[in-house]
């Protein structure tokens, strides 16, 4: 299994948790459970790398954070998105549609344009 | 909670940020941990499962910790900010809200600042600006220097001939020459104008780094005598005359009626070779016979220290060759030798850096002296406000929370203060400018820059600290159960703020009593000066400078311009009504001097020039001595017939016929200049005039001589007519001008200034000086007076009470208000008793200014201490009158 998974590209990270923060507030473990199970495992992430990403992006202001209580009753930290993060999610996805669109074509081109 | 308090809220907690992340991380390894239990794994199994699962949190974790610490400290700064413009607006509205307080407080720190910013703004422009030439730490000032017929060594211009043996034998430095300034007429189109003039070597821009801002400099061939005569013009002349038209470059003007054309213009910042008049129009120096006369010296040389060479090693250099050419023309170098000055300590020399330094000190007393008011002020204030911070202290606000809030206030007050300083100070510095005259160098130059403004921030922050850090602590440190305890009476009012009030009242009149004995000791200078006989009468004397072109092509010789304009026009201003007389003068006495020299008395020999006697020259025309009323002590006077006549006639004044004919009668004596030759005739003294001082009012009359027109041709090229009136002389102006004009259209008359004028102008600086000390004195004592009053007066009523008690036990209300009196004259008392050595000690620094008076000179200080002594017993009873107002009763039941 390991094997079939992909390297996460550099940058698309961010793009993912922002769409995993946007059904609702999430401490790190369940972001992970969630690109893991919207990827069907096929992007390899690992667990401590998320870390610093959600760090920076709180320094960004895209996402904010606070302590609360886990399912089990434990202090977990929440991340969830601000106005900034909601906006950046919407033009980030606009903008990686064109250019998987972009590379697609130019990838699936059966002859040499003319 | 907002997100910036909560973290506040945080950091008091003592939440560190590596525990935050090592708790996030923890949580999410034992959910990882629990999964793999769940799947069967022991506990310590799932343990080292779910941290190799997690990945490399040490590396993870370091980078979460770099990323909050940054973010955190950002985050301090804006809330800091956030703070800051929340304490100011408090602040700004306080202050508002007690408009009489602040506007007391702004204009006090405005007197103080305002002086600081003058001073500062002309040290800045005339010291700390560098001068307008490239490297100019390179540059030095090449004199020659002489024996002094009294003894000691003088220094001065150059011989042409000298400077081109330096020029080609030294190896420590680049010379170049520049002729003194000149001054030539201009008409163009319009009013014609004097224009000042200098004339530069063509290697002189190229030696200084100086570029024209238009057209180009000079080339090798322009000071060829066969080249078209050319003229680089200053950018105030080129503006004022041909508003900044480029195309004036390449025309051709008329200087003193000779053509000569335009190729360049000069940044208005280049006054070389003059230190401090403008000039307007540089052409290139032509030397005919360069090599021929050593003995004249009329020229400047400036030098460019060749790399490796210092000061010290280029004078050596160029002593050695000066020595060598002594010994080659002991004719004219005996005793000659060179002295060398960087030319940035020629331009502002020490003199005047230490009479900046000594009005910024003066300035920097006013500022302390306001700086106490303001604290006094502050400090009572806070008083009434002991309620609010013991409030807030009571809240919980920390003191340090409390005390910055009230230094932002005092922050407010000294920026404010600052700004209306800084107005005061531009009214200020224009004064200064136009006071200065000549006596202040590169005051044409004085500017608003960067380093103002820094400076201007720096005096806002020292003077909030000076004035604000006390009160701040003092008010702070109230603490709740003080004010409840002593129902809000005493607090920061009690005896440690009295303490430092009184102290500062004490500090005000020391440093008051050192300005006031320094304007004292320049207002003494002054009257000893304007007091002193200068040889003739002043009053009713109208001068103007009438330059004429000898040569040009109007009058070709001198007694052409006798005949066709000089004699007319007396003849003419003479008829005028009012006028009593009229005579002229090449140089007036207290503006100008000129020419000197040393002279052979037909019938003794001397070993050499040096040996000869030596004398100031000057040129005048008849009716000179009368107009001005100098008496003529033997002989004549200079008459009509002198000019016609070949036998040259002088006139000598009493100094130099005391020391050189100190036992014979001077009245036909024959004198001579220059190698005695058939084409050199000697010149008859025929007659004594009382000694004028001519060169300065503080300095004894040198022996002089006076030629006159046009017997002494040379002199034609700047001559002042001087008119005796009946009444008040400017009222004339107008008819002399115009007669002046009837006999020459295109003649220039500059200049304009009654006599009385003139002597002002001599003494121009120490009238600045005094102007500028008297006005910082005079402030700090309005200011001392203040502070004495205010402080007495909050006393009083901080004592109502207490002298309510006095009075019902029956104390004699004269008696209170006497001791009221009494403890506010006493603190003067301290302040003058710490001032007079002070004092005493400070004004050695005005020692190179005075006259007439010495350096803590005693009755003055005397003087200026019964001022401050009388004045505050005045400023003490005034608050103490309030005493007799008090109602015991009423005093008793106050709070």
């Amino acid at each position: 299994m390991a094997s079939q998974e992909v390297e996460v590209l550099q940058g698309t990270l961010d793009l993912l948790v922002l769409k995993a923060l946007s059904w609702e507030p999430m401490h790190g473990y369940n972001i992970l459970d969630w690109l893991r199970r919207a990827t069907q495992n096929e992007l390899r992430i690992e667990d401590a790398a998320l870390y610093p990403a959600l760090h920076r992006m709180e320094a960004r202001g895209l996402i904010a954070s606070e302590w609360g209580l886990s399912e089990n009753n434990r202090r977990a930290k929440y991340y969830q998105l601000t106005a900034a993060g909601k906006r950046e999610l919407r033009a980030e996805t606009t903008s990686w549609r064109r250019y998987v669109g972009v590379m697609a074509r130019v990838l699936d081109a059966a002859q040499q344009p003319g | 909670m907002s997100e910036a308090k909560w973290r506040r809220y945080a950091r008091v907690s003592g939440r560190d940020l590596r525990a935050d992340v090592d708790d996030e991380m923890e949580f999410h390894i034992q959910i990882l941990a629990e999964r793999f239990a769940r799947e069967g794994h022991s506990p310590e199994e799932a343990r080292a499962m779910a941290v190799r699962e997690f990945g490399n949190r040490q590396r993870a974790s370091d980078e979460c910790v770099q990323i909050d610490s940054i973010q955190q400290r950002r985050a301090d700064r804006s809330d800091w900010w956030q703070t800051f413009r929340q304490d100011t607006k408090h602040g700004a509205r306080r202050l508002v809200m007690n408009p009489v307080f602040s506007i007391v407080a702004i204009l006090t720190l405005a007197l103080g600042i305002g002086p600081n910013i003058a001073i500062f703004s002309i040290i800045n422009s005339v010291v700390l600006e560098p001068l307008p030439f490239a490297n100019a730490d390179q540059l030095v000032l090449v004199q020659e220097t002489f024996p002094l017929p009294g003894g000691g060594t003088g220094s001065g211009s150059v011989a042409y001939a000298n400077y081109l043996d330096w020029k080609a034998q030294t190896k420590s430095l680049d010379l170049t020459i520049s002729s003194f300034t000149g001054s030539a007429n201009y008409q163009g189109q319009g009013e014609p104008e004097r224009l000042s003039v200098a004339w530069l070597d063509v290697g002189a821009l190229g030696l200084l780094g100086v570029r024209p801002i238009a057209g180009r400099g000079f080339t090798e061939a322009d000071g060829t005598q066969a080249s078209t005569p050319v003229t680089l013009i200053s950018e105030g002349f080129w503006e004022r005359r041909f508003n900044r038209e480029p195309s004036v470059i390449g025309k051709t003007i008329l200087l003193d009626g000779t053509p000569t054309t335009v190729i360049g213009v000069l940044p208005s910042k280049i006054t070389y070779p003059n230190r401090t008049v403008a000039i307007d129009a540089w052409q290139a120096l032509r030397v005919q016979n360069p090599t021929a006369n050593r003995g004249s010296h009329a020229f400047q040389v400036m030098g460019r220290l060749r790399p490796g060479a210092t000061v010290a090693s280029a004078t050596a250099d160029l002593k050695t060759i000066a020595a060598r050419l002594a010994s080659e023309y002991p004719q004219q170098q005996e005793k000659r030798s060179v002295v060398m000055t960087p030319y940035r300590d020629v331009v502002v020399n020490a003199d005047v850096k230490k009479q900046l330094a000594t009005l910024f000190g003066a300035a920097a007393f006013v500022l302390l002296i306001a700086c106490a008011n303001a604290a006094s002020l502050l400090l009572a204030r806070a008083t009434a406000r002991e309620r609010e911070v013991a409030v807030l202290a009571a809240l919980g606000a920390a003191r340090w929370r409390i005390a910055q809030q009230f230094l932002i206030e005092s922050l407010l007050l000294a920026a404010t203060g600052a700004a209306s300083g800084f107005m005061l100070s531009r009214i200020a510095v224009a004064a200064i400018i136009a006071g200065a005259g000549t006596s202040l160098p590169r005051s044409t130059q004085i500017h608003f820059d960067a380093r103002v403004v820094g400076f201007i921030g720096a005096t806002i922050l020292v003077t909030t600290m000076l004035f604000g850090l006390v009160p701040a602590l003092q008010a702070t440190k109230t603490s709740l159960q003080d004010c409840l305890r002593s129902g809000g009476r005493t607090g920061s009012g009690g005896r440690a703020g009295s303490l430092f009030r009184n102290g500062l009242v004490v500090g005000q009149f020391a440093l008051s009593l050192v300005l006031l004995a320094g304007a004292g000791l320049l207002l003494q200078t002054f009257a000893a000066l304007v007091g002193t006989p200068s040889g003739m009468k002043t009053e009713n004397v109208l001068t103007m400078q009438i330059p004429f072109p000898l040569g040009s092509p109007k009058y070709a010789t001198g007694l052409e311009a006798r005949t066709r304009f000089f004699d007319p026009l007396l003849q003419r201003v003479r008829a005028l009504p009012g006028v009593q007389n009229a005579g002229m003068i090449n140089l007036l006495p207290l503006q100008q001097t000129g020419r000197n020299g040393n002279f052979r008395v037909e019938g003794k020999s001397y070993a050499s020039v040096a040996e000869q006697p030596f004398a100031e020259y000057r040129v005048a025309g008849p009716g000179y001595f009368e107009t001005m009323r100098i008496p003529i002590v033997a002989g004549r006077d200079f008459q009509l017939i002198d000019r016609d006549s070949s036998a040259q006639v002088v006139i000598v004044n009493e100094t130099l016929a005391k020391t050189v004919f100190p036992h014979e009668n001077p009245i036909g004596k024959l004198v001579g200049f220059g190698p005695a030759s058939a084409n050199n005739p000697p010149a008859m003294i025929v007659g004594v005039v009382g000694d004028v001082r001519e060169s300065s009012l503080t300095k004894n009359p040198a022996p002089e001589m006076f030629f006159t027109f046009p017997q002494a041709n040379w002199a034609l090229s700047n001559v002042s007519l001087v008119v005796r009136t009946a009444g008040n002389p400017t009222l004339l102006t107008k008819s002399i001008i115009s007669a002046i004009r009837t006999l020459d259209a295109a003649q220039p008359v500059y200049n304009v200034k009654t006599m009385t004028e003139v002597v002002q102008g001599s003494v121009a600086d120490r009238k600045l000086y005094l102007g500028l000390l008297g006005t910082f004195a005079g402030v700090a004592l309005a200011l001392a007076i203040a502070g004495i009053y205010g402080v007495m007066s909050y006393g009083v009523t901080q004592r109502t009470r207490e002298f309510g008690i006095r009075l019902a036990l029956g104390s004699e209300t004269t008696r209170v208000q006497r001791l009221v009196v009494w403890q506010g004259t006493k603190l003067a008392l301290y302040g003058v008793a710490i001032g007079l050595p002070a004092a005493y000690v400070a004004t050695k620094l005005l020692k190179s200014v005075l006259y007439g008076v010495a350096p803590g000179d005693v009755p003055t200080l005397l003087a200026v201490a019964a001022v401050l002594a009388g004045v505050s017993v005045v400023a003490s009873y005034l608050p103490s009158r309030r005493v007799t107002s008090v109602d015991p009763i009423i005093a008793m039941r106050a709070e």
